[in-house]
């Protein structure tokens, strides 16, 4: 089963994405900030699919933990979610190796497929 | 008042004309008499001289007759008596001649008479034959001939004196002729010269008046004398003065006024010439824009060539609203009308809304954060519902129909938001462009395309005409779609099923316009003023039908005038309406290159 790993400072949000991606047959773990993607990554218990990252976490956000990971030669696909519609308004230096940025309000649509032709399941 | 220049004239020519007239009379009168004096001397000494031949012929014969008395006294009686009959006939004309004759003439006329009788007297005896001696016949033969010797040299001593007198007279009435016409002639002249000198003084104080009038000395007088023409010119020049003075005067104030009002104005107004040449500037506009000194262009100094084509629409009277620059950290507003059709120029006033702008610009910020707050708990409203529709089956008709109509609602305030976050980031500056030239044809008939289902659907005919020699346009071609679709979007939406939908593209200068038309109902006039003004819509029932957010037309609009564009409207009830769009053509080499980040504000 394909897994991917979520991360928002909003529980409801988080909630939201496990409920959607689980109906859609995904395995889902979800972290609260960016402080804790690094720990799950770094626990080397989980080995996700896909990173879904909220750009705007406090402690540490999706783009500085992503960074961090790139850093550290993780190479997953990674779709950044923020309040805005490209990388740059949402403050990404511009050569972090990102998939894609998905704007919110989250369109489900968009984001399945592309995370199915992410992942190819 | 003085005599009228008309009446002194008519006076003038009258006495000359008498003066001459009387002098003509008496010298030709005067011709006249001398002639008649002249011709009745003439005569009487004719025949006085005719007379005196008579006597002398008379005398000769007595002579003869005296002579031959002795010999032959009947021959000497007959020729005696003839020498009497003669004698007898000038006595006659002499005694004829009698009234009229000078004293000279009298006196010649007497002599002849006596002469006559005293003959009569000496040769009676003689011929009743007492023949006198020798010596008294020869005394008196001598005295007969010295008489009448003497008659004839008297007479023609009188008839030279007359002809002298006579010349004399003629002289004396050529001279005196002479002497009236140059005094006619002097007197014409003096007339004449008084009229003109009597003139060259009025007219030379009017003339030094008016001339110092015409350098301004509004306060220049005549006190005119003369004839009554001037001083009724003086008077009319007088009246003229004041009332030109009195105008001045209220134009002056008017003047000072303006000046006054201009100065003390916190708005900057600047006119410039037709060819944008700034030929004045009141304190506030120098303060504001220090380069608006008189005689320089105003386009000049502009901050950034996007600003400056908006300024020279303005000045074109092309942009029917007000323009906003920054210059350095202040935000104006500049506002156009055209002078008068004579002067040709433009008056621009010149608003300082920096703090407006500031105001602005606050509440887009906020606009701004608030939309990013909003985001996350609407992704939840909208996400949950989404996720309750999956779940259909679970649910009943109702329950289905409710999350459905939360559903719409939460996708409507998505697009609210998104359009809202558009706008707020291009009026504040945020929207960065990226405008490079491109082909207008490709672009527009790119929107066309993807209206072209709708329009399809709807049973409306789509025309593309766009000129085939357009050059390109320098904007960020995803942004300008944008307003395309938009426009485009509206124009197939509010028109009626079957209609036409008409997209054109031309040059306008160095700009292209891109019009959009419609055969739709229309818009009235009192709503085309407001229709770019955010949440502004047309007609209620159609717009709930075409499902906008009130803010496309206001984010078309920003996003036109952050390319440095314009966009305006012109509408008929129940014609249709015609969008235009207007984008600056990349002819121009000043304009920015392909690639070159151009902020719309600072």
């Amino acid at each position: 089963m394909t897994r991917v790993l979520i991360a928002d400072d909003s529980e409801t949000i988080l909630l939201l994405l496990r409920r959607r991606l689980e109906l859609a047959g995904y395995d889902v773990t979800s972290a609260a900030d960016g402080q804790e993607v690094m720990e799950v990554m770094n626990s080397g218990n989980e080995d996700p699919d896909l990173l879904l990252l909220d750009a705007m976490m406090p402690r540490k956000s999706g783009i500085d933990a992503l960074a961090d990971l790139r850093e550290a030669g993780v190479e997953t696909p990674a779709l950044i979610v923020s309040a805005h519609q490209s990388g740059s308004d949402a403050g990404a230096p511009p050569d972090l190796e990102v998939s894609g940025y998905l704007a919110k309000p989250i369109d489900f649509d968009d984001l399945l497929g592309r995370i199915e032709k992410l992942t190819g399941s | 008042m003085n005599p009228s220049l008309a009446n002194r004239l008519r006076i003038g020519f009258a006495l000359a004309f008498a003066l001459l007239a009387g002098l003509c009379i008496i010298g030709v009168g005067h011709l006249a008499n001398l002639r008649q004096d002249y011709e009745d001397d003439t005569n009487r000494s004719f025949s006085l001289q005719v007379a005196v031949e008579r006597l002398q012929t008379a005398f000769a014969s007595e002579n003869a007759a005296v002579a031959a008395a002795d010999r032959n006294p009947a021959d000497a009686r007959s020729s005696f008596d003839a020498a009497r009959a003669t004698g007898a006939e000038a006595q006659r004309t002499a005694t004829a001649l009698a009234d009229g004759l000078d004293p000279a003439e009298a006196l010649l006329a007497e002599r002849i008479r006596a002469g006559v009788a005293w003959r009569q007297q000496v040769a009676e005896p003689l011929l009743r034959g007492d023949v006198p001696p020798p010596s008294l016949q020869s005394r008196l033969t001598g005295a007969i001939a010295t008489t009448g010797n003497d008659l004839i040299a008297e007479e023609t001593r009188r008839r030279v004196g007359l002809d002298s007198d006579i010349d004399g007279e003629t002289r004396n009435t050529n001279l005196l002729v002479g002497l009236g016409l140059l005094s006619g002639l002097l007197a014409a002249l003096l007339l004449f010269g008084g009229m003109i000198r009597s003139l060259r003084k009025p007219l030379e104080q009017l003339v030094d008046a008016a001339g110092k009038l015409a350098d301004g000395d509004l306060r220049a007088r005549v006190a005119v004398g003369g004839p009554a023409e001037t001083v009724k010119l003086g008077g009319a020049f007088n009246e003229m003065a004041d009332e030109l003075q009195v105008a001045y005067r209220s134009v002056e104030e008017g003047r000072q006024r303006l000046a006054v009002t201009l100065e003390s104005l916190s708005d900057g107004v600047v006119t410039v010439d037709e060819t944008g040449t700034v030929t004045d500037a009141n304190p506030a506009a120098r303060q504001m824009i220090p380069w608006a000194e008189p005689g320089t262009p105003i386009r000049e100094s502009l901050v950034g060539p996007l600003q400056a084509g908006r300024v020279e629409r303005l000045l074109a009277g092309r942009e029917p609203e007000e323009v906003q620059i920054s210059a350095g950290d202040e935000t104006l507003a500049l506002t156009a009308s055209k002078l008068g059709a004579a002067e040709g120029g433009t008056v621009v006033s010149i608003r300082n809304v920096s703090e407006r702008a500031r105001v602005e610009q606050m509440k887009d910020e906020f606009v701004l954060t608030a939309s990013h707050e909003l985001r996350s708990p609407l992704t939840s409203v909208q996400g949950f519902a989404e996720l309750l529709i999956l779940e259909r089956e679970k649910l009943d008709d109702s329950q289905a129909e409710t999350v459905q109509i939360i559903l719409d609602n939460a996708r409507h305030l998505v697009r609210l938001l998104n359009d809202l976050l558009d706008l707020a980031r291009s009026d504040v500056g945020r929207l960065a462009i990226h405008p490079v030239p491109t082909e207008v044809g490709p672009l527009v008939e790119d929107v066309v395309r993807t209206l072209g289902v709708r329009a399809d659907e709807q049973g409306q005919e789509l025309i593309c005409d766009i000129d085939p020699a357009l050059p390109p346009i320098l904007v960020e071609a995803d942004r300008i779609r944008q307003v395309l679709i938009n426009l485009l979007t509206n124009a197939v939406e509010y028109s009626p099923r079957g209609a036409t939908v008409r997209v054109s593209a031309a040059r306008v200068g160095n700009e292209v316009e891109i019009a959009i038309s419609d055969t739709g109902p229309g818009i009235p006039a009192k709503e085309l003023a407001h229709l770019f003004e955010r949440f502004t819509r047309g007609d209620a029932g159609l717009t709930q039908r075409v499902g906008g957010t009130g803010l496309g037309l206001a984010i078309s609009k920003s996003l036109v005038e952050l390319h440095g564009g314009a966009i305006n409207v012109t509408s008929t009830v129940g014609a249709g309406s015609t969008f235009r769009v207007v984008l600056p053509a990349n002819t121009d080499s000043s304009r920015p290159n392909s690639g070159k980040l151009v902020e719309g504000k600072s």
